[in-house]
C-alpha cells in the first residue's frame, strides 16, 4: 500500500458526503459568543454572572407544584437531560443506570431546558441566541431549531402540551410556539426584560415576569386562547423569580431588591400586600400541598437562608440557613424535602419542610447551580457548573453517588419519563 | 470590508475541506461539522492576530486537530475502545469501501489518526504535521509507522479485492475474515 493509493482510499471514506449547513455565519455567531464569554472572565465570575438568571431556573426545571412528575405513576424509563452553558450540547443520563448518554446537539448553548407534560419532547432555549430546539426523548436527536425572539430565557408548556411559551429578555417578547409543528406565532409584546414565565393549571393564562415600571417589576397575564395581553400587575424593585401555588390561585414573585415577595391572586390580578423576607431573594418554590413558599434569599452574613412562608396567611417564618450563595430550589414530589445547591460551598442543603430544619450539607462538585428530582422521588440530581459533573443523590439518605460527566459547563436540568 | 465579512468569507471557503478532515478524524458528518464550528469559532476569537501573519489555513488546521484530540482525551472513558481489526459479517456482501476505510481508521489511536489524516490525506510533510500536533518529528514518523503497519492488512485486503480503490468493490460471492 503506497501513500497514494491510501490517499485515494481516505477520499473513498468521504462518498456520500452530505450537504453543509451554514456552517460560516455559525461559526461567526459562535466565535462572537466565544470572545464576549472569554472576555466575561473566568468561571467564577461566570457563576456571579448567572447568578440572577438562574433564579429563574426553579420556574423552568420543574420541581414545581404543577410539575407532571405527580401526575405520573411507575414511569417506565427515566432519563435526565442536562444542558450546558459553553457547548451546544443536551446531555442525557439514564436515571437506572447513572451513565451519560451521547450528547445531543442542540442549538447553540442550551441553558434553559423544559419538557412537554406527555415527556415526548424537550426544548432546549439558546439564551445567547434567538432560537429553540426540540428534542425527542424518544430517540435523542433534536429537531430544526424554532427562530423565536433574541434572548430566550424562560419557558413554559401548557398543561395540555399544545403550546411553548418562551420570554425574550433580550427582543421584550413571548413568542408562542404551535407543539404540534414547532412553528413560531406571532411575538408577544411584554414590558421590558421578561424573564420568567408561568402558566395557570387549567391552561388559560400565562404570565410572565418584566420590569414594565423601570427598575419595579410587573407581572404580564396573557390569554392563551387568544395570545393577547392584560393590564400589567405592579410588583416589587427587582423582579428576580416567581412560582405558582399548584392550585393556580397565587403567583409568589421575589423581588430581588425590594427584599420582599409578592403575592399576585390570579382571580382577580391583583397584587397583595408584600411580605418581607431578607436580603436579595432570588429563587423561589412551593410544596406540593401549596401550603409553604420556601424562598432562598442572601445573608446574614455570607451564608444564604431559605425564608419559609405560610401561604394561608402570608407570613414569614425564621430563616433557615444553608451554604454560602445558594441560587436555586426544588422540592421533592412527595414535598417532604426541600434541596438547596450553595454554589460557592460546592454543596446542597436539604431541608425537612416538616420542621423547616436544615440537615448536614452533601457534599457535591464545584459549583451546584440546579437540582431536579425523579418523579418518584428517590434520586435528586444535581448539577454543578464547575465540575462539569451531575450528582445523583439519594434522597432516602442524604448520599452522594459517584458524579456522572455531563459534558462541558453544564447548567439546566429537566428530567422525562415515560 | 470588516474583519467579520472578511473572518466569514475565509470560513465559507475552507470549511468544506476542514469538514472532509474533521470527518475523517471522528467518522461522523454531524461531529465533523460541529468539530467545524467550533475550530472556526475559536479561529475567530484570534482572527485579526493570525491574519496579520497570514497563517489563518495552518492555524484552522491546527485548531481543529487539537480540539478532536482534546475532545477525545474527556471523552475516552464514555467510549469501547477495541484494538481487534474489525470483523465482516459472513452473510452480508462486502460492505463499501467508505466503510472499511472508517472501521479501520476507527482502530486506530486519536493521534495516530490524526497523523494519517493530515501526512496521507492532507498531504503535509512531515516538519508540518509535527507542528500542528506539538511534537517532535521523530515522533509523527513512528506514529505513522505504527498506523500503517495496523492499516495495511485491512485496506490491502480491499485494494486487492476491488483491483483499485478508485471503484467500489462489486459483491462478493466468497466471504472471508479479514
Amino acid at each position: 500500500m503506497d501513500e497514494t493509493s491510501l490517499r485515494r482510499l481516505l477520499d473513498r471514506a468521504l462518498d456520500h458526503e452530505p450537504p453543509m449547513g451554514p456552517v460560516a455565519h455559525q461559526s461567526l455567531q459562535a466565535g462572537l459568543r466565544l470572545r464576549r464569554r472569554r472576555r466575561a472572565g473566568n468561571a467564577t465570575a461566570g457563576i456571579a454572572a448567572v447568578a440572577v438568571i438562574a433564579a429563574a431556573i426553579p420556574a423552568v426545571i420543574g420541581g414545581l407544584g404543577h410539575n407532571p412528575a405527580g401526575l405520573r405513576t411507575g414511569p417506565r424509563k427515566v432519563v435526565v437531560y442536562i444542558g450546558s452553558d459553553h457547548r451546544d450540547t443536551v446531555t442525557p443520563i439514564s436515571a437506572a443506570t447513572n451513565i451519560a448518554g451521547r450528547p445531543i446537539k442542540a442549538g447553540l448553548g442550551p441553558r434553559r431546558l423544559a419538557i412537554t407534560p406527555d415527556g415526548k419532547t424537550v426544548y432546549a432555549a439558546d439564551v445567547d441566541w434567538h432560537t429553540v430546539t426540540p428534542i425527542s426523548t424518544a430517540t435523542n436527536r433534536a429537531g430544526k431549531p424554532i427562530t423565536v425572539g433574541k434572548g430566550p430565557c424562560a419557558i413554559a408548556i401548557t398543561p395540555d402540551g399544545r403550546t411553548v411559551y418562551v420570554a425574550n429578555v433580550i427582543s421584550n417578547t413571548v413568542t408562542p410556539i404551535s407543539a404540534a409543528t414547532n412553528t413560531p406565532g406571532q411575538a408577544i409584546k411584554t414590558g421590558h426584560r421578561p424573564l420568567a414565565i408561568d402558566i395557570t393549571p387549567d391552561g388559560k393564562t400565562a404570565y410572565v415576569l418584566d420590569q414594565s415600571y423601570g427598575m419595579w417589576g410587573s407581572v404580564l397575564p396573557i390569554t392563551t386562547a387568544t395570545n393577547t395581553r392584560g393590564k400589567p400587575i405592579r410588583v416589587g424593585n427587582g423582579p428576580s423569580a416567581m412560582a405558582m401555588t399548584p392550585d393556580g390561585r397565587t403567583l409568589y414573585v421575589a423581588n430581588g431588591s425590594a427584599d420582599t415577595v409578592t403575592p399576585v391572586s390570579t382571580a382577580t390580578n391583583t397584587a397583595e400586600k408584600p411580605v418581607k423576607v431578607g436580603p436579595g431573594p432570588s429563587a423561589i418554590a412551593i410544596t406540593p400541598n401549596g401550603k409553604t413558599a420556601y424562598v432562598v434569599i442572601q445573608g446574614p452574613g455570607r451564608r444564604s437562608s431559605v425564608v419559609p412562608i405560610t401561604t394561608a396567611t402570608n407570613t414569614a417564618g425564621k430563616p433557615i440557613s444553608v451554604g454560602a450563595v445558594a441560587e436555586a430550589i426544588a422540592i421533592a414530589p412527595d414535598g417532604t424535602t426541600a434541596y438547596v445547591p450553595n454554589s460557592q460551598s460546592s454543596t446542597v442543603t436539604p431541608i425537612s419542610t416538616m420542621t423547616n430544619t436544615a440537615g448536614a450539607p452533601i457534599k457535591v462538585g464545584t459549583g451546584p447551580v440546579a437540582v431536579a428530582f425523579t418523579p418518584d422521588g428517590t434520586t435528586a440530581y444535581v448539577v454543578s457548573l464547575g465540575a462539569d459533573t451531575v450528582t445523583p443523590i439519594s434522597t432516602a439518605t442524604n448520599t452522594p453517588g459517584k458524579p456522572i460527566r455531563a459534558g462541558i459547563r453544564p447548567y439546566a436540568i429537566v428530567v422525562a419519563y415515560r | 470590508m470588516t474583519s467579520e465579512e472578511e473572518f466569514v468569507d475565509f470560513a465559507a471557503a475552507v470549511a468544506p475541506r476542514l469538514r472532509r478532515m474533521a470527518f475523517l478524524l471522528c467518522g461522523d458528518w454531524h461531529a465533523a461539522e460541529d468539530l467545524v464550528q467550533t475550530t472556526l469559532a475559536k479561529v475567530f476569537v484570534s482572527w485579526r492576530k493570525i491574519r496579520r501573519q497570514d497563517a489563518q489555513h495552518a492555524y484552522a488546521a491546527r485548531t481543529l486537530v487539537n480540539t478532536y484530540l482534546a475532545d477525545k482525551r474527556l471523552k475516552r472513558s464514555e467510549e469501547i475502545l477495541t484494538s481487534r481489526p474489525p470483523e465482516r459479517s459472513i452473510q452480508s456482501p462486502s460492505p463499501e469501501t467508505r466503510i472499511v476505510v472508517l472501521r479501520a481508521l476507527a482502530t486506530l489511536p486519536p493521534k495516530s489518526r490524526a497523523v494519517v489524516v493530515l501526512r496521507y490525506w492532507a498531504d503535509l510533510s512531515v516538519d508540518q504535521v509535527a507542528a500542528i500536533l506539538g511534537c517532535s518529528t521523530g515522533n509523527v514518523k513512528s506514529q505513522s509507522a505504527r498506523a500503517l503497519s495496523k492499516l495495511r492488512p485491512v485496506l490491502d485486503d480491499i485494494m486487492t479485492e476491488s483491483g483499485s480503490p478508485g471503484h467500489p468493490p462489486e459483491e462478493r460471492h466468497e466471504a472471508r475474515d479479514i
